[in-house]
């Protein structure tokens, strides 16, 4: 081995070796939960229903101290969730709304709490036990009518932190305004040619063409984006 | 050469190996070394193995008990793709002389967030749901939870891994999870 390539696989790997370390101090927010029916906010964001920022990625990491009352938890990085000039879908409720969380995690649990403003309409004790893996909280909403922000609050029982989720409801009566048509961007244009595109449903059997390469369909499914056809032979193969 | 590469390997290799004397050269122009790879890439694939797994019995479970019939294509879809998902990253982790299975130490993995799987209790109770409309709703909701996991995980190596191969299947997790986690939304 010559000696230019041995120094170039030393600084090679020191370059490497610090970026190995830059990572592991750098702790991220683990897993947690957020409303996914009636659809929150952030489940809006994740669905892309509505446009967002960094939110749509980690919808259950709306994570803040107790004591607020604000859509975002007070993470400037989620401030999406406290623009009301966003085009939320509102959904229709009678008096009583069932509220389903999902959750990446199950931290012990002091209570959940569901505001409207800042009267409390409702709390769900469950005295530092871990929640059940789904959770379905029936809330009466009393004399609250009309369009409605409601704010539920999820405080953690062995922690200072608790995680917010917002819910746009319109109570009673009369149906809210239809929502505003999804925004028109959930598949960017692949820069890939061929007739394969996301969002079609393939039967076993179709035949389409990526990047100039035939495949057929193995089996039934729509296509995502991230299943394109050279990277999941499970569900494609060249032909 | 073969010697010199084990070494290099043998630096990177190990959660928090505490190499830090650079040369104090820039060589931030240099191109990585082929199959090349850092702790965060390590990490990712033995975290990411067991969640694909725990996702693949989810999926199974979803094709069998299901009651409708767009669900269970789409639990199928998923299933094939993470067995696919599963077989790569095995074979970049025995290819890099890794285990497979991740450092069970717990302090290991507190920078990184846990390790974004699924409780067994939950993987039970999906277990202990017999077929029928109620299925579909528990399975929709816990897998949902459980795809962002594997988004989360994604993006610790988007944002800190070093091989180009797991860089490129961690963006592609992102991508087709978020598309699943819309779809799964829609069944809900």
């Amino acid at each position: 081995m010559s000696m230019k390539r041995k120094l170039i696989m030393f600084a090679t790997a020191a370059v490497i070796a610090p970026l190995g370390l830059v990572v592991l101090p750098a702790a991220t927010a683990s897993a947690h939960g957020y409303i996914l029916s009636p659809p929150s906010r952030q489940a809006q964001c994740a669905q892309h229903t509505v446009s967002c920022g960094s939110i749509q990625w980690e919808p259950q990491s709306v994570e803040g101290p107790k004591g607020l009352r604000s859509c975002n938890g007070g993470v400037e990085r989620f401030a999406d969730l406290t623009d009301d000039s966003k085009p939320w879908k509102v959904t229709s409720v009678g008096r009583t709304v069932n509220f389903t969380w999902t959750f990446t995690a199950r931290h012990a649990t002091y209570n959940f709490e569901y505001y409207v403003g800042n009267t409390r309409v409702a709390e769900f004790k469950l005295n530092n036990q871990q929640p059940p893996p789904t959770l379905t909280h029936p809330v009466n909403l009393g004399n609250v009518s009309g369009r409605v922000k409601l704010l539920a609050v999820w405080n953690i029982g062995d922690t200072a932190n608790a995680f917010y989720t917002c819910v746009d409801l319109q109570v009673g009566g009369s149906s809210p305004e239809p929502a505003p048509n999804p925004d028109p961007q959930p598949n960017p244009a692949p820069p890939a040619s061929g007739t394969w595109a996301t969002g079609t449903s393939y039967a076993a059997g179709a035949v389409v063409t990526y990047n100039g390469t035939t495949y057929r369909a193995l089996q039934n499914h729509t296509a995502l984006p991230g299943w394109e056809p050279p990277s999941t032979p499970a569900l494609w193969q060249a032909v | 050469m073969k010697r010199a590469l084990l070494v290099l390997v043998f630096l990177l290799a190990g959660c928090g190996v505490g190499v830090t004397e650079t040369t104090g050269v820039s060589m931030s122009a240099q191109p990585p070394l082929p199959g090349t790879f850092n702790d965060t890439d390590v990490m990712f694939l033995q975290m990411a193995v067991p969640q694909h797994e725990q996702g693949i019995e989810m999926t199974r479970l979803a094709e069998k008990r299901a009651a409708r019939k767009e669900v269970r294509e789409l639990a199928k879809a998923i299933r094939v793709t993470q067995e696919d998902e599963v077989r790569q990253m095995r074979k970049w982790l025995t290819r890099w002389d890794q285990p497979i299975a991740p450092d069970l130490d717990p302090s290991a993995h507190t920078g990184h967030g846990g390790m974004h799987g699924t409780d067994p209790a939950i993987l039970q109770w999906l277990r202990d749901t017999p077929a029928g409309p109620d299925f579909d709703t528990r399975f929709l909701n816990l897998l949902t939870g459980h795809q962002h996991g594997a988004v989360e995980l994604a993006r610790l190596e988007e944002k800190g891994g070093f091989s180009k191969d797991a860089r490129a299947l961690a963006g592609r997790i992102v991508q087709s999870r978020t598309a699943e986690i819309q779809q799964l939304a829609r069944y809900l």
